[in-house]
């Protein structure tokens, strides 16, 4: 009797033991806030721009797509890498090419600006993790600067004289005409030159990309377009 | 020094919780599959002589919160989920059951389900214990990511577990810790993305069974990796 009693309480304990930690709960990460890239120091590719565009963008912005990424993302575009670069024949853009973009506001809207091979949306995706407004503000900051690589500046200015000639060979197609020739509300060629993004990584991304991508820019030919934009051509635009 | 050392430890403290779209997207991946895992749902037990049981299954469903990034996913799942479940149990402690639920429909989705289990039960002293592998396999179709869409949400999970019970009168509590490895596809359609992912996690749970002749009625919690916890209520009859 006395042991049945003991295991009627013990049945018992069981029994409220098991009714007391009864629970249905799902963390999802739902609460959590984004990752957030600390940058000291000026925003530099190398400096804190690089982590920051990689873990943001660059899971979707590779090459090739990943399957994580819409199906009708640019497929040329990867920022995972810094340059501008030919892949089996094919231009692959790096995140030098991004500054404008940036620029433009296409963090916070769409920006149907440019010919491209899709309509680009506001990025991050409303699903991407977001970006907070301090790593805005980096990027902002960044594309301000002419989205370098590093803090080493750049690299002394070239031959104008050569720079002439390329300038009219590959560039003035397009940048001749103010803040550029609107061929409907979603694409403009040649906007304007913005003298901070006039650097030599910049112009050798845009002419494998825009002008010449089976014969690219060698630095010191670069560095020849910037002088002769930077020196002569914006300064004496009306 | 000590402040120093309370910055770092607020820093990290900070750091915990940042997370990326990629670990919320495989979070509510590894929720929705764990969450139709075929588990116990039954204290171990050695029959005599060949038997065969039918149960219905209730798995109430936790609150789910569907933020990926800065996006409210409409997901919207039933708050229960019912299974009907068989399971035959030869005299040698053999056991071997499963559930199939071929096209479920509710609300704007659409749900195919199987699992599979196959068990040895051993009865050592006033202990029933058991061990138990089992399969789930099914996909859900319907407005996952965006209202009016057939995504595509397709999942496999495979389970081990092992469950100790013992029986005091009518009522038989029992105890199972496990293992489970899942393999998960979310395809979204109006983008085309495909997000897979893999994942292995412990779980354990316990649970009481009321046995009244050929009736069983059953109470399980269920406990998986930190982040889920949920219950379910049984009925069976044995043949």
């Amino acid at each position: 009797m006395y042991g049945t009693t003991n295991k009627q309480v013990a049945v018992c304990l069981l029994l409220l033991l098991t009714g007391l930690t009864a629970c249905s709960d799902a963390d999802t990460l739902g609460d959590e806030p984004p990752r957030e890239v600390v940058i000291n120091g000026a925003p530099t590719w190398e400096n804190g721009i690089g982590e920051l565009v990689q873990l943001k963008c660059g899971y979707c912005h590779a090459v090739p797509r990943p399957p994580i990424a819409p199906e009708n993302i640019v497929t040329d575009l990867d920022l995972n890498t810094y340059d501008t670069r030919i892949v089996d024949g094919q231009v692959i853009r790096g995140a030098d090419s991004i500054g404008r973009w940036i620029y433009d506001g296409i963090l916070d809207q769409a920006v149907p600006y440019y010919d491209d091979t899709s309509q680009p949306r506001q990025m991050p995706l409303d699903y991407g993790t977001p970006l907070t407004e301090a790593e805005k503000g980096l990027l902002l900051t960044w594309s301000e600067a002419g989205a370098p690589r590093n803090a080493a500046g750049e690299p002394p200015p070239g031959d104008k004289s050569v720079g002439l000639g390329l300038y009219f060979q590959g560039c003035d197609g397009c940048h001749n005409i103010g803040d550029g020739l609107a061929l409907d509300e979603n694409t403009v060629f040649g906007p304007a030159l913005r003298p901070a993004a006039v650097t030599q990584a910049k112009i050798k991304s845009m002419w494998l990309e825009r002008i010449n991508p089976s014969e690219p820019l060698s630095d010191d030919q670069a560095a020849a377009l910037q002088a002769y934009i930077l020196e002569d051509l914006l300064p004496n635009l009306p | 020094m000590r402040w120093i050392v309370l910055g770092f430890l607020l820093s990290l403290s900070g750091l915990v919780g940042q997370t990326t779209f990629q670990e919320q997207a495989d979070r509510l991946q590894n929720i929705n599959a764990y969450l139709l895992d075929f588990r116990p749902a039954a204290a171990p037990d050695v029959v005599e002589k060949i038997t065969l049981e039918g149960a219905f299954d209730l798995y109430p469903q936790p609150s789910i919160n569907t933020r990926i990034g800065a996006k409210d996913e409409p997901l919207d799942p039933p708050s229960v989920v019912p299974k009907l479940r068989g399971r035959l149990l030869l005299p040698q402690g053999w056991m071997l059951g499963g559930t199939y639920v071929p096209g479920i429909e509710f609300q704007d989705y659409k749900a195919d389900y199987i699992s599979l289990e196959l068990g040895y039960r051993v009865r050592i002293g006033k202990y029933d214990a058991g061990l138990r592998a089992s399969y789930a396999d099914g996909d859900v179709e319907g407005p996952i990511t965006e209202n009016g869409a057939t995504d595509e949400f397709t999942f496999s999970n495979v389970g081990f577990d092992l469950s100790v019970g013992r029986q005091f009168g009518q009522f038989k509590p029992y105890l199972f810790v496990g293992q489970n490895e899942i393999e998960t596809e979310l395809l979204i359609e109006e983008d085309g993305a495909l997000l897979d992912n893999e994942d292995d996690a412990p779980y354990a749970g316990l649970g009481v069974t009321y046995i009244h002749g050929s009736w069983r009625l059953n109470f399980e919690q269920n406990f998986t990796d930190d982040y889920l916890a949920f219950i379910s209520v049984s009925a069976g009859y044995r043949f």
